[in-house]
């Protein structure tokens, strides 16, 4: 008996660490320009025409390529002059393929709080208020996302909200660039604040900007019964038992819903091997 | 034994990855910029106060050419936007009513940046600008003048130097105050 839960919980650190592998990877991939953090500088070669899949800020003086959700936000401003092809189809192929296995995997941000979270301290576990505030992101979604940007030509949620613009180039941009400085206003210090706040909390909620504030996982759970890739529950096998749910640390319902970021750690606590990552 | 030298190989391999991206990444920048304008790292550099103002050719909305070495003699605007670029749109009355007042006095050129030509068109058509508005498809025009961020407008002394960057526009009533107060004193 021993043995076999010794075996299982070396499974589980095995797949834990190929995932924060695959997300570190993924980070350095997403910021590999390292020259521009040394100089403060933003890269725009022909490869910041494309975007990644995860969040990451276009700004960030290491990034290639381009954040999806400001990608959109922008394409709708100028919507009425061009209609946003490009990033509406990238945004259905991810979704589609990959769902919120882009969270859970290929998202820097999150690799950052999940960090944030190993931090020894109190823990919030998931309740009712945290399954009830899981919805905000789809009103981020609809109002600074898309409303914003349409109706105020403003890219509502890189501007007023955006955490991981702050912490990946806004401060590293003002600090080096004093042309920068002298911009930087209230706005600054708000989007400070934001960012502390949602910093502070993933020490305490596991992933709280995923669950309760960011866009693009939002957009993405639309794709939960429908992407290619992602959680599988074998209906023969499964007991019943909900031990998956009280040890997911997401506001799930059932496993591989829309609040499930498909990490995966649910398939070595099942009893009954009824869980599995893969094609659906 | 043999499971670390897989361990080993995996991250030999992964930051080899990452080195050789950080160095394609880091070389294709903006290969566009005139070699006057090459910094040490090979490219444009940025341009402060006093600095040349580097040469270019646009294809304007009107079917114009303008070319900035033919506008001896004459104080100029330049000013990159895009449409998609809030603070950029909210400015522009500043340039339409400059250019108004000013009319040959002062050459005002708004540089589109990478938006293809149909989209400035619609935009323009839709506003009912009459300044000047060049087309800059691939980037070849503001890869001379490097910024981080748009709008970007610098007034352009006689003598062909900068004389004054802006980057960022706190709306068009505020921003044509600005400008016009630095075109004055290059007047």
């Amino acid at each position: 008996m021993k043995e076999k839960t010794d075996k299982k919980l070396r499974w589980f650190h095995r797949t834990e660490s190929k995932r924060r592998f695959v997300q570190v990877i993924c980070a350095l991939l997403y910021n590999c320009n390292l020259t521009g953090f040394a100089e403060g500088k933003i890269y725009q070669g022909d490869f910041k025409g494309f975007c990644v899949p995860g969040l990451n800020c276009y700004s960030c003086p290491g990034a290639v390529a381009a954040c999806p959700l400001g990608s959109l936000q922008t394409a709708l401003i100028s919507s009425k002059y061009r209609f946003p092809y490009y990033i509406l189809g990238v945004l259905l192929l991810f979704g589609v393929v990959l769902g919120r296995v882009i969270c859970g995997f290929l998202c820097p941000f999150g690799l950052i709080q999940e960090l944030l979270y190993k931090i020894p301290s109190r823990k919030i576990k998931k309740n009712r208020w945290t399954s009830r505030l899981s919805l905000l992101k789809y009103i981020i979604l609809i109002v600074f996302v898309i409303g914003i940007p349409l109706i105020l030509l403003v890219p509502g949620f890189c501007k007023f909200i955006c955490p991981a613009g702050t912490l990946e180039a806004g401060i590293i941009l003002v600090s080096m660039n004093q042309s920068l400085q002298a911009l930087a206003g209230w706005l600054f210090s708000w989007k400070i604040l934001i960012l502390l706040l949602l910093l502070i909390s993933a020490v305490f909620i596991f992933r709280s900007f995923c669950r309760f504030i960011c866009p693009l996982g939002a957009f993405y759970s639309l794709f939960h019964k429908t992407a290619v890739i992602g959680m599988c529950i074998d209906e023969d096998k499964c007991t019943g038992c909900n031990i998956c749910l009280k040890r997911c640390q997401m506001d799930i319902k059932k496993v591989g819903d829309r609040e499930c970021v498909q990490c995966g750690d649910c398939i070595n606590h099942c009893p009954a091997n009824a869980l599995r990552f893969g094609r659906k | 034994m043999k499971q670390k030298k897989i361990k080993k190989y995996t991250w030999s391999m992964f930051l080899s990855l990452v080195v050789c991206m950080t160095f394609v990444f880091s070389g294709c920048g903006n290969k566009k910029a005139s070699e006057s304008m090459l910094g040490e790292s090979g490219q444009a550099t940025e341009l402060s106060q006093g600095d040349q103002a580097p040469d270019f050719t646009a294809e304007v909305n009107d079917g114009s050419t303008f070319s900035l070495s033919e506008q001896k003699d004459k104080v100029i605007l330049l000013n990159f936007w895009a449409t998609w670029c809030g603070p950029c749109v909210e400015e522009m009355p500043a340039f339409e009513k400059l250019y108004q007042e000013y009319g040959d006095q002062v050459a005002i050129l708004a540089v589109n940046s990478m938006e293809d030509k149909g989209t400035v068109d619609r935009f323009i058509e839709e506003q009912g600008y009459t300044f000047p508005i060049a087309y800059d498809e691939k980037g070849e025009i503001i890869s001379k003048y490097p910024t981080d961020g748009i709008p970007y407008t610098l007034v352009i002394g006689k003598d062909g130097t900068v004389k004054k960057i802006y980057i960022g526009a706190k709306g068009a009533e505020q921003q044509y105050e600005e400008y016009k107060s630095a075109i004055d004193s290059e007047l």
